[in-house]
């Protein structure tokens, strides 16, 4: 076996390795957005998992509730578009498009949630 | 002749308890933050490239599959897919090297590229097993890490060399 | 050949003792996401005990729920109290309430834990309106929290149409009771939140933020670096509605039974105990700033007030541990 420790072309590989990675690091910080997932939690289940980044099309997800709820991913968003109930705070919420952004169903006991960002919780 | 492929069994048997040994050691290190779960410096990767080179392909890939059983044994299937993928990338990168390009790199080249081989395979098993792309978000940072475990243990195998060729010695008859 | 054998078997047996090691050390991770106190409940728990602790939390604080806390729940120990004018009452009851009593008492009587008959004047959590003067002269003729008379087991009303209201600290008592449960179980770490009440567990220091009450759900105006304590935020934003171009609030003054009006929108207290983060909130959200912040110091709490205008006050002991994330808001004092 080669017993010689550094050579030049070593250098080279790594100076090659972290510049690519730094580069890639760096393209993605300078992108206004992160990487993107929406959860679903159906009582306290998580019923879907949505890579809202790596999305390239809307896509309609109706999870099994009542009163029934109607979601929309797009690419980087996520919002309940109609809910068969009286109080339509979900809804209301909006597009939910930043790490934390959250639509709660409370009659249908649904919680849509953004994850992505660096805060572990919320208090409201 | 038979018992020479004895002793290289023998040899190889040892080298496989190694691997496995060490691997357990970096097991015990707590989980590393923005890293995937399932990222190790890949010290075992000192015995794989060790065993391709004084054994042989085939036998270094029968080490990979053992160590791969183990963590099979020890922390389920994924891990074992994780650890297969990125043992058998780093092992037929090592042999491709010290085929064709033995002068090209020294002993840091060498651990480099097997490490960043090794965390891409992991990658690419772990990408199969979620179904989502989503984990290639970890790609650069784990080339980072790669590069500096590649460092690491390319230091750490010059210096374990004369053990193990003398180690290998023993079992040269 | 032996010298190969024996260092084969020297391998194995320090596979097998890694293997050993590693398995006593694994790290679990458990999290859950329930129903409970008319709000969403989350738990994140680490540590070897952290799935079967998990599986436990919700169904312990909805026993609490239905079976001390909420005066909505029939067979609640509240509900029997408010129907029978008073009675015996279970320990744990008994010392959330007298906890709340001192909080009372020390706030000059910023918090009442009597307010249940105003409250449901307002309505806020049905068909809110703006009940008339009259009526909340009456509703007010029935609140005070010296009309209860508490001892070790049982609670004595002077007012028998008093209506006891446990709301203001329920989700902190049920914290303090999570964390008592927790303890013993072989955890690293955990954050609990019910309903944006917060429990912070182990070592670790966790990443709270401060809800933005003008943005939108999961917004927030701060962050703060904590670890092992209790946080709770009263905020003007969480329950309202309006009337004639007027806005409502469900945070009361007990003293005329009105939404509280001094220019904040949210009051956050940093506590050991989640009873005392609950109720210190909305005690000092009642007081304002000035007398909320000796409040909180009364306490030994921490305290972040935000006002309407974007001021933020923070307590000195907080200071070094927040960070204004939204440009709209900053730090005044």
């Amino acid at each position: 076996m080669e017993h010689k420790l550094l050579k030049k072309t070593d250098l080279a590989l790594l100076l090659a390795a972290v510049l690519l990675a730094c580069g890639v690091l760096l393209w993605r910080a300078l992108r206004p957005q992160t990487q993107l997932t929406a959860v679903i939690t159906v009582n306290g289940v998580v019923t879907e998992s949505v890579a809202l980044s790596a999305l390239d099309c809307p896509r309609t997800i109706t999870p099994e509730t009542d009163p029934p709820l109607e979601i929309l991913a797009e690419p980087g968003a996520i919002a309940v578009v109609h809910a068969e109930c009286r109080d339509q705070r979900c809804v209301a919420c909006g597009r939910l498009t930043k790490p934390g952004d959250t639509a709660v169903c409370l009659p249908a006991k649904t919680v849509v949630t953004v994850r992505g960002g660096a805060v572990d919780a919320i208090t409201y | 002749m038979k018992q020479r492929g004895t002793y290289r069994l023998a040899l190889a048997a040892v080298l496989c308890a190694q691997a496995l040994a060490l691997s357990f050691l970096e097991g015990l290190l707590p989980p590393i933050p923005w890293l995937p779960p399932g990222a190790k410096p890949g010290l075992s990767n000192i015995i794989i490239m060790f065993a391709a080179d004084s054994l042989g392909l085939p036998m270094a890939l029968t080490i990979v599959l053992i160590k791969s059983g183990f963590a099979f044994l020890t922390r389920g299937a994924s891990a074992a897919l994780m650890s297969l993928a990125g043992g058998v990338l780093s092992a037929i990168a090592m042999r491709l090297l010290l085929k064709y390009a033995r002068q090209t790199f020294g002993l840091i080249g060498v651990s480099v590229i097997c490490a960043l081989c090794h965390n891409f395979g992991q990658l690419l098993a772990a990408t199969v097993l979620t179904g989502t792309k989503q984990v290639l978000y970890y790609a650069p940072m784990l080339a980072l890490f790669g590069a500096l475990t590649g460092v690491a243990t390319g230091v750490i195998l010059r210096a374990v060399l004369p053990a193990l060729e003398k180690q290998k010695r023993y079992f040269d008859r | 050949m032996r010298k190969g054998l024996i260092a084969l078997a020297a391998a194995a047996a320090a596979v097998l003792a890694a293997v050993l090691i590693y398995d006593g050390v694994a790290e679990k991770e458990a999290q859950q996401t329930f129903f409970a106190m008319d709000t969403v409940c989350s738990l994140t728990l680490t540590g070897r005990d952290a799935p079967a602790a998990a599986e436990e939390i919700p169904a312990q604080v909805t026993a609490l729920e239905t079976g001390l806390f909420s005066r909505q729940a029939a067979g609640s120990e509240a509900a029997q109290l408010n129907r029978d004018g008073g009675g015996a009452v279970s320990a744990q009851l008994a010392q959330v309430l007298s906890a709340t009593w001192e909080i009372s008492e020390k706030s000059g009587g910023a918090l009442d834990c009597t307010l249940g008959g105003v409250s449901d004047l307002w309505d806020f959590t049905g068909d809110p309106h703006v009940p008339s003067q009259a009526q909340l002269q009456a509703a007010l003729a029935h609140t005070g929290y010296r009309k209860l008379h508490l001892s070790e087991t049982a609670v004595a009303y002077d007012d028998p149409a008093a209506v006891l209201d446990l709301g203001a600290v329920g989700k902190g008592a049920a914290l303090d009771a999570v964390r008592e449960a927790l303890q013993g179980r072989r955890l690293r770490a955990g954050i609990v939140s019910l309903g944006g009440s917060i429990l912070l567990l182990g070592r670790r220091t966790f990443t709270v933020g401060i809800k933005d009450p003008a943005g939108n759900e999961g917004d927030c105006l701060a962050t703060m670096r904590l670890s092992d304590c209790c946080i709770s935020t009263s905020g003007s934003y969480e329950r309202f509605f309006e009337e004639n171009g007027e806005r409502y609030h469900h945070i009361l003054d007990p003293a005329t039974g009105l939404p509280v009006r001094n220019g904040l929108v949210s009051v956050t207290i940093v506590a050991q105990s989640g009873l005392v983060s609950d109720a210190l909130s909305t005690a000092c959200f009642v007081r304002g700033v000035e007398d909320g912040a000796a409040l909180a110091a009364a306490f030994g709490c921490e305290a972040v007030f935000v006002a309407e205008n974007g001021d933020v006050t923070v307590t000195d002991g907080l200071r070094a541990k927040l960070t204004v994330t939204n440009p709209d808001y900053r730090i005044v004092n």
